[in-house]
């Protein structure tokens, strides 16, 4: 239904309300990439077909992902004044049982993972309530979500909706509060008033460098231009994560509703969405949440009456990593070779197709609509005086349970990996871990107490990144580590610098050289003496920081390196 | 205009310059490679790193593409600067050892070769992309390319095969530092067998991209002068008359009008196969005999025919 | 292609069996897309009264046969202007089996300059499996953009192939996560025994398969296959 007021929100928020707990039985199946891969889309066919073969009053319903990972396929069942049930991992032979329990009012005991009497999704906001009085004997039994490690550590406002509702209805992104931001901007609050809440939200970008969102929003905003452009970033080049491709297929409106508020902040009137070239599913169903946004007045132009005209447009890559750089991903929107472009001028004044620009992370835009509804103070509360709000972190590598999951900054790493990860899972301990991609190089189990934090990790060496994090356990050799990572960026480079393209090619070949023997101290010594000239000279981060796996390891794990070194005299 | 400061010289930038060429202008040496005046700065080579300072912030920037603002404090040679540089040199004789210009730039700045833990290659292909900018942003032929990326990068024509959009202008061949674009001007030669004889026009032949092209003739002199597809590219492209490029610049003369001796009748005018001439007012009731060297192609017709021999 | 018995029964019932031959789209190799691709220099509004011309012309040449490839070049040499003729011919001698009406339908369907492209060549290699030759050059002619400047679009961006998938297409997963648990072993064997069968796989790397606890995930055609599984399913095909 189209609308152009505000208010009517409502109307669509009570349909939205209705499908989320229904008077009949709700059964979702989480079908992002993850669960896919496990089996969820046979799970869904399955389910689809029983219900319909055995005449059972339910709907079956795609939805995202809950950060779950580990215990995929996850089917949830939520029926009319009852608690909400999550199960998993469930398979295409465990239907039948899962369809009888729900039936006969039981549980399938071995399958259930938690239990949801009510959804606290957001503060400020009343919770979405499942179970209508006492909970039944049968479901009792299941541990309630928020008495849960991996429920309770976690602060899920950004993700708050994934994994709950279907990503291809905008009515259910509506129904939990999606689009009350927008429409409270539009209608209460002037450009440079958005601007202000992000300003003093102290929110930093989620991709990479952790530049102060707001002083960016400014900058374009004051620059000079006919046409202005915000870019949502969703290459998520780096190799270790898929959480931001998680996202977007769980919740790819709160994507748009961002970008809109963006847009009207800074003046802007389209926006492009670039989006990693494999994630097939999050192309899609982007395009779809787009469609259904234009369907519903909510993109397009004259919003809500108010005037603001946006639109947007999805692109895919082309399948490079240096395109997660902003300038090289402006290049990469204009149709040219994913290469950088020298700066100044910067973006904000000179980006996409030469008109000021704002480049965000997905995630940066994803808590926009959090910052707009309840304010820049409640922001800048969460997290630390310098990293504000939350972050989702992917773990990966050597975990018990590997998944993503939304912790407020300055947790420290540590609790992250036990807490979530359950520890390496390989019976081994921890003995080194990553944080922000091959860029972050690696960190000693001994800093495993560092907060996340942009400042901290910065100072020992690392970075914030996109949030991915790496658990490399005692079994790993911490040299091939350094030469995968360095084989990344030789891959990635894009060769236009010389600095990067054969600094990168000589440095495997040094590594090469150390792993098979050959190495010496000027090995090493030429390694410090490149580092520093390549972060001087390089045209962009990926040149800057290719040096930086192998140094990590020389500095972190000195005896693994120097162990292999060609002894004189030997 | 912006003033900064280069090496604590202050100096005074137009509105627009970088930073190289500020330091040109007044005579402030930083070596490039892979920039050029009559190209965009593509900022490849890393040669022309400066340092930087900027409200209090320094950092290392390509001078070529670094914009000469207002107070900007520049040094060309800081311990920075240079380590970086030497870096890149040696970046540079690991990959061309065998390339003069690289050897000569090693010299100057006092490096006898790479280090020796680094590899060695035997390339002589620097990836300025010089002869790529030409072709696309000066000669807009766009024959040839950057193909593929990263450390297999190299320049190419589309497939690997001839280049088709390549006019033989030989730009390429001209502004590559290395030399490894390898242009030949051919002669005309005759086979002869006993069946007959053949005859091979003059060809251009650029090995690099499998181009050989017809040189097009003089009428006048009867030599080879320039290659037949980059003339006719020109001849469209500024809407020249076919036959505009029949004579060769060397034989080309333009007609002189000697005012004094013209009556201005316009004969010239109307004997013109070209039209390149018209009456010009020169005041009152004067006119006078004006050539459009543009579309003149040199055939002496107006020369021949005037009366009053005013046309030389 | 040539269909015998169609064309026997249909030169007895009616008096132009040639023109019956080409019109119900007997055409012999490549001729009816070499036909169409000649169609495509033509501008669209007047696309149909060419078309009748021109198939008219070959049918006289096809003298109740098919209509040969050779048809339609004469047809080329001997009616179409310059620049056109050479853009054709150009056109022809790179053609393949592709369907040029399909990667005309993709241009149009992209409107716009140099900032279509990557798009429209994503959708060209869905369509064929990868970028071929002609299709690139289409586009660079439809869109004024020089053909080199595509071939380093599909050359320098990992996600385009110019050279047909093999048999068997094997993705790797090369994430990190991956690699931790498996020490990037199971790609060093693939390559090993891909190298010396390299007729009937093509293998490619790629970062993050999204199912980060079967690691190390192989996908086969389209299939997903966990660590174990997927060296039983390379060594089936091996034995191909």
């Amino acid at each position: 239904m189209k609308i152009n007021r505000a208010s009517d929100l409502s109307k669509i928020k009570k349909q939205g309300l209705e499908l989320l707990s229904p008077a009949t039985t709700r059964i979702t199946v989480g079908s992002a990439t993850c669960g896919l891969a496990k089996g969820a889309g046979k799970v869904l066919e399955a389910l689809k077909y029983e219900v319909k073969k055995k005449k059972i009053q339910a709907e079956v319903v795609a939805v995202g992902c809950n950060g779950l990972c580990y215990a995929e396929p996850i089917v949830e069942v939520i029926q009319p004044g009852k608690p909400r049930i999550t199960y998993g991992p469930v398979t295409v032979e465990r239907v039948g049982e899962l369809l009888k329990a729900i039936k006969t009012g039981k549980v399938v005991q071995d399958l259930a993972l938690a239990r949801h009497d009510e959804e606290a999704y957001c503060p400020n906001i009343a919770p979405l309530k499942y179970a209508k009085g006492k909970v039944p004997a049968a479901l009792s039994g299941i541990k309630e979500y928020r008495k849960q490690d991996f429920f309770k550590n976690q602060l899920k406002l950004v993700s708050k909706n994934a994994g709950t509702i279907s990503p291809s209805r905008i009515e259910e992104y509506i129904a939990l509060d999606g689009y009350k931001a927008l429409a409270k901007v539009l209608t209460e609050m002037k450009p440079e008033d958005v601007i202000k809440e992000v300003t003093v939200s102290k929110l930093r970008g989620r991709g990479g460098a952790g530049f102060p969102t707001g002083l960016k929003w400014q900058a374009c905003r004051s620059a000079a231009g006919d046409k202005k452009y915000i870019v949502c970033n969703g290459s998520e080049g780096d190799p270790e994560i898929g959480m931001h491709r998680s996202f977007l297929e769980s919740d790819p409106q709160a994507i748009i509703e961002g970008m809109a508020i963006a847009g009207y902040a800074v003046g802007a009137e389209a926006g492009y969405i670039y989006v990693n070239d494999r994630y097939v599913v999050a192309l899609e169903r982007l395009e779809e949440a787009i469609r259904q946004a234009e369907q519903t007045g909510l993109l397009g132009s004259n919003i809500l009456g108010s005037g603001l005209s946006f639109s947007l447009k999805v692109k895919r890559g082309g399948g490079a990593y240096v395109c997660g750089e902003e300038t090289a991903l402006l290049n990469a929107l204009e149709g040219l070779s994913g290469e950088p472009r020298p700066r100044p001028p910067y973006p904000a004044q000179q980006g996409l197709f030469g008109k000021p620009t704002v480049v965000n992370n997905i995630e940066t835009l994803a808590n926009i609509p959090l910052i707009a509804l309840h304010g820049g103070k409640w922001f800048a509360k969460i997290g630390t005086a310098s990293s504000t709000g939350t972050k989702i972190v992917a773990l990966s590598g050597a975990v018990a349970q590997p998944g993503w999951v939304e912790v407020p900054l300055g947790t420290p790493v540590k609790a992250i990996i036990e807490t979530f990860g359950k520890g390496t899972g390989t019976g081994k301990k921890v003995k080194a871990f990553q944080t922000g991609g091959p860029s972050g190089g690696v960190l000693p189990a001994s800093l495993l107490n560092i907060k996340l934090d942009y400042d901290q990790l910065t100072k020992a060496g690392s970075l914030l990144g996109s949030g991915g994090l790496l658990v490399m356990d005692e079994g790993t050799d911490m040299l091939d580590m350094a030469k995968f990572l360095t084989d990344f960026f030789a891959e990635e480079t894009c060769g236009k610098c010389s600095t990067c393209r054969e600094g990168v090619k000589r440095l495997q070949e040094i590594i090469d050289s150390i792993m098979q023997g050959y190495g010496t101290k000027e090995h090493l010594n030429l390694v410090k003496r490149m580092a520093a000239a390549m972060s001087d000279t390089a045209a962009c981060a990926l040149g800057k920081t290719a040096a930086v796996p192998f140094l990590s390891v020389l500095k972190h794990f000195p005896k693994e390196v120097e162990g292999k070194l060609l002894r004189k005299g030997a | 205009m912006a003033t900064l400061k280069i090496n604590g010289k202050k100096i005074t930038a137009p509105e627009g310059a970088t930073i190289l060429e500020a330091a040109r202008e007044h005579d402030i040496k930083i070596p490039t490679l892979c920039s050029n005046e009559a190209l965009k700065p593509y900022g490849a080579c890393r040669l022309c790193i400066v340092e930087v300072t900027k409200n209090g912030r320094t950092t290392i920037e390509t001078s070529c593409t670094y914009p000469a603002e207002d107070g900007l404090e520049v040094k060309t040679e800081s311990p920075r600067v240079a380590e970086g540089r030497k870096l890149v040199i040696e970046l540079y004789l690991a990959r061309c050892p065998n390339v003069k210009i690289i050897r000569q730039l090693a010299e100057e700045y006092g490096i006898k070769e790479s280090a020796p833990q680094m590899g060695k290659d035997n390339d002589y292909c620097i990836l300025c992309g010089l002869c790529v900018r030409a072709c696309n942003e000066v000669v807009k032929a766009g024959a040839i390319q950057f193909a593929g990326s990263g450390i297999n990068k190299i320049v190419d024509s589309p497939f690997h095969k001839t280049a088709e959009d390549c006019v033989a202008c030989g730009s390429c061949a001209f502004i590559c530092p290395t030399g490894i674009i390898k242009k030949n001007d051919l002669p005309s030669t005759s086979q002869c067998t006993p069946e007959g004889c053949t005859q091979t026009g003059a060809q251009r032949e650029i090995l690099n991209w499998q181009v050989e092209h017809k040189l097009k003739v003089c009428t006048k002199c009867g030599n080879p002068y320039a290659p037949e597809p980059h003339l006719t590219k020109i001849t469209r492209q500024y809407y020249f008359l076919p036959e505009f490029f029949n004579i060769c610049p060397s034989c080309r003369q333009y007609p002189v009008v000697d005012e004094d001796k013209c009556l201005g009748c316009g004969g010239c005018m109307e004997a013109c196969p070209i039209g390149a001439l018209e009456l010009e007012d020169k005041g009152g009731y004067d006119k006078k005999a004006h050539v459009f060297t543009g579309n003149c192609t040199a055939c002496h017709t107006c020369e021949d025919y005037c009366p009053m021999k005013a046309i030389s | 292609m040539t269909k015998t018995k169609k064309m026997a029964a249909q030169k007895s019932a009616t008096p132009s069996p040639g023109a019956q031959a080409v019109a119900a789209g007997e055409w012999a190799g490549k001729s009816q897309a070499m036909f169409e691709r000649m169609l495509q220099e033509v501008p669209e509004a007047l696309r149909g009264v060419f078309r009748g011309k021109l198939m008219q012309v070959l049918q006289q040449k096809a003298k109740g046969g098919p209509a040969a490839e050779s048809h339609v070049t004469e047809i080329v040499h001997e009616t179409v202007p310059e620049p056109f003729k050479s853009n054709i011919l150009k056109a022809f001698s790179t053609m393949g089996d592709i369907d040029m009406k399909v990667v005309e339908e993709i241009i149009k369907n992209n409107p716009g300059g140099q900032e279509t492209v990557i798009s429209i060549l994503h959708a060209i290699q869905a369509k064929c499996g990868y970028l071929p030759q002609e299709a690139l050059i289409l586009v660079s002619q439809k869109k004024d953009i020089f053909l080199s400047n595509l071939y380093r679009l599909a050359t320098s961006y990992t996600a385009f192939r110019i050279k047909p998938l093999k048999k068997y297409a094997v993705t790797v997963c090369n994430g990190t996560g991956c690699h931790v648990k498996a020490g990037g072993q199971i790609l060093k064997e693939l390559e090993k025994k891909v190298s010396g069968n390299g007729s009937l796989i093509t293998l490619e790397k790629v970062r993050c398969l999204g199912c980060c606890d079967m690691s190390p995930a192989v996908m086969i055609n389209g299939e997903l296959y966990g660590g174990a599984q997927a060296q039983a399913r390379i060594a089936e095909i091996l034995h191909e």
